[in-house]
């Protein structure tokens, strides 16, 4: 077996071939990547592949859940920028001056947001003016989005962590008490009515048709939109019953306020 | 035989292949009181990233093995997850 | 050598096919655990069992006899289920261009693995490590449990063995 013994050869490149840039990295003939755009063009892959699975004519599709590349690479410097040099089909890196890089890449659901909402982030107390301006600039325009924002993006916009929990978890329990009061509707379906059909209010579940709701819920489970446990069973005759325990609740504070 | 892939390439291969297997395999223990599904597969690769014109992997094999050995060798593991079959196991 | 000819050597098959073999050979297991578990029930219906004691009281010390077959008395064979397994490969990847007739045949593109376990042998032939190369885990759960087998064994205990007798 040649393995390291073998010595770095020098070899007539093609004209393809990129080697002015590459004789920066005495021996070898390598490419430079700096990490932006080794990751960019992996994504790009992963979401090629991720499209590639999802089209697959079948009942199950295997996903790819996790990407780990230990990347052996020559690290160089050019001026500002570190760059990496990786072997090409042509020649190759002394394996003695290589260094190792971990990425792990793993896909992230999108975060599926509600339409519309009515109160303003500024109705959860510690949020003023300044900061509900500034929460609208990255698009969390009311109390429904920030039920749906992560902490991390808070946090970008310089809020403490823990305060940007507090503020996602009271945001969470503004929206759910929206619906609160709904005959079998516990915390579980509350989530799930505001995530997958994008149902915050009684008054929109009151509006809503049982069988497309049931439809949007099946498929927000199905595909993962949602996480239920197992034994969560959805039937129309529980969209129904949410639905129609909706229209009277509606009707009834109607009757009271007139 | 030693071919330089695209991630791309090797993942959606991957995923083919499996998918195909588990089919076939469904297809051919239909009618047996028991049947087994794969809920991960693990693949673990050795091999040089190179970069051509796209960010490219050649994986070892037993023409050009461990031409790197250890210290130069990239590593590539891929997990993948059945959906939503995964749920009935 | 050849390359191709190395490739033939290893006994290269592709991927899909390794997945497929595996996932059979773990239902074929399965299945001759099932088939030895029913064999092991009809041999206990033809296992004779007997208990003789003596049955003591005040004035006589009477002997008598508990009779029956080993399954009346309750020992079962042992039902060996595979709940979960998982299969790691040392492989060798070789990759090739496929024929257009393939491509067509399965309907993707013109490249396919192919995977060859690496064993001792093929290891010194071609010098290959087997530490440094690729490997594939996977893992096998069952689904569903073998209920139909249940239910059939349940009947042959009914049918065929009547609960002890003393006589």
């Amino acid at each position: 077996m040649s393995n390291n013994k073998e010595k770095i050869e020098v070899k007539n490149l093609t004209a393809s071939s990129n080697v002015t840039a590459e004789k920066a990295v005495a021996p070898a003939f390598a490419a430079k990547i700096d990490s932006c755009t080794l990751i960019t063009s992996i994504q790009k892959d992963l979401l090629r592949a991720h499209d590639f699975a999802m089209s697959q004519d079948r009942s199950t599709t295997f996903v790819l859940s996790d990407f780990n590349l230990q990347l052996k690479a020559v690290v160089t410097q050019e001026g500002e920028k570190t760059m990496l040099a990786l072997p090409t089909k042509q020649g190759d890196l002394d394996p003695n001056t290589m260094s190792t890089l971990n990425l792990t890449l793993r896909p992230v659901p999108l975060t599926v947001k509600p339409v519309t909402g009515t109160r303003p982030v500024e109705s959860i107390e510690g949020i003023g003016s300044v900061l509900g301006g500034r929460l609208r600039d990255i698009g969390i325009a009311d109390v429904s989005d920030l039920a749906l924002a992560s902490p991390e993006d808070l946090v970008k916009l310089r809020i403490p962590l823990t305060k940007a929990n507090e503020f996602i978890s009271m945001a969470k329990l503004m929206v759910k008490s929206n619906i609160a009061g709904v005959e079998g509707v516990d915390e579980q379906v509350a989530e799930l009515l505001v995530v997958a059909a994008k149902i915050d209010s009684k008054e929109k579940l009151a509006q809503t048709s049982p069988e497309e709701l049931t439809a949007i819920l099946s498929d927000a489970i199905e595909t993962g939109k949602v996480k239920v446990p197992k034994t969560f069973n959805l039937t129309v005759e529980d969209s129904t019953r949410w639905v129609a325990s909706a229209k009277t609740l509606v009707d009834r504070t109607r009757a009271s306020t007139q | 035989m030693t071919s330089p892939f695209t991630f791309f390439s090797i993942i959606s291969e991957f995923l083919y292949e499996a998918n195909e297997g588990l089919d076939q395999a469904t297809q051919a223990s239909k009618d047996q009181p028991v049947a087994f599904t794969i809920p991960q597969i693990e693949i673990e690769l050795n091999g040089k990233v190179i970069r051509d014109e796209e960010l490219e992997m050649v994986p070892s094999n037993a023409f050009e093995s461990n031409y790197y050995g250890d210290k130069g060798e990239s590593k590539l593991k891929l997990t993948f997850k059945l959906v939503p079959g995964e749920q009935n196991v | 050598m050849s390359a191709l000819s190395i490739g033939t050597e290893l006994a290269s098959v592709p991927f899909d096919q390794m997945i497929r073999n595996l996932l059979l050979a773990m239902v074929a297991a399965q299945n001759d655990a099932n088939s030895s578990f029913i064999a092991g029930v009809e041999d206990l219906v033809d296992t004779p069992v007997s208990l003789k004691y003596k049955k003591t009281s005040d004035n006589s010390n009477e002997e008598k006899e508990l009779s029956g077959n080993a399954l009346a008395f309750g020992i079962l064979p042992t039902l060996l289920q595979i709940q979960s397994g998982t299969i790691q490969i040392k492989m060798v990847i070789t990759m090739q261009r496929t024929t257009e007739a393939s491509v067509n045949v399965k309907a993707k593109g013109g490249w396919a693995f192919f995977s060859a376990s690496v064993d001792a042998k093929y290891s010194s032939k071609y010098s290959y490590s087997v530490e440094a190369s690729s490997f594939i885990e996977i893992k096998v759960a069952p689904a569903p449990p073998p209920e139909p087998l249940m239910k059939a064994i349940d009947k042959i205990v009914q049918d065929t063995a009547p609960p002890p007798e003393s006589t």
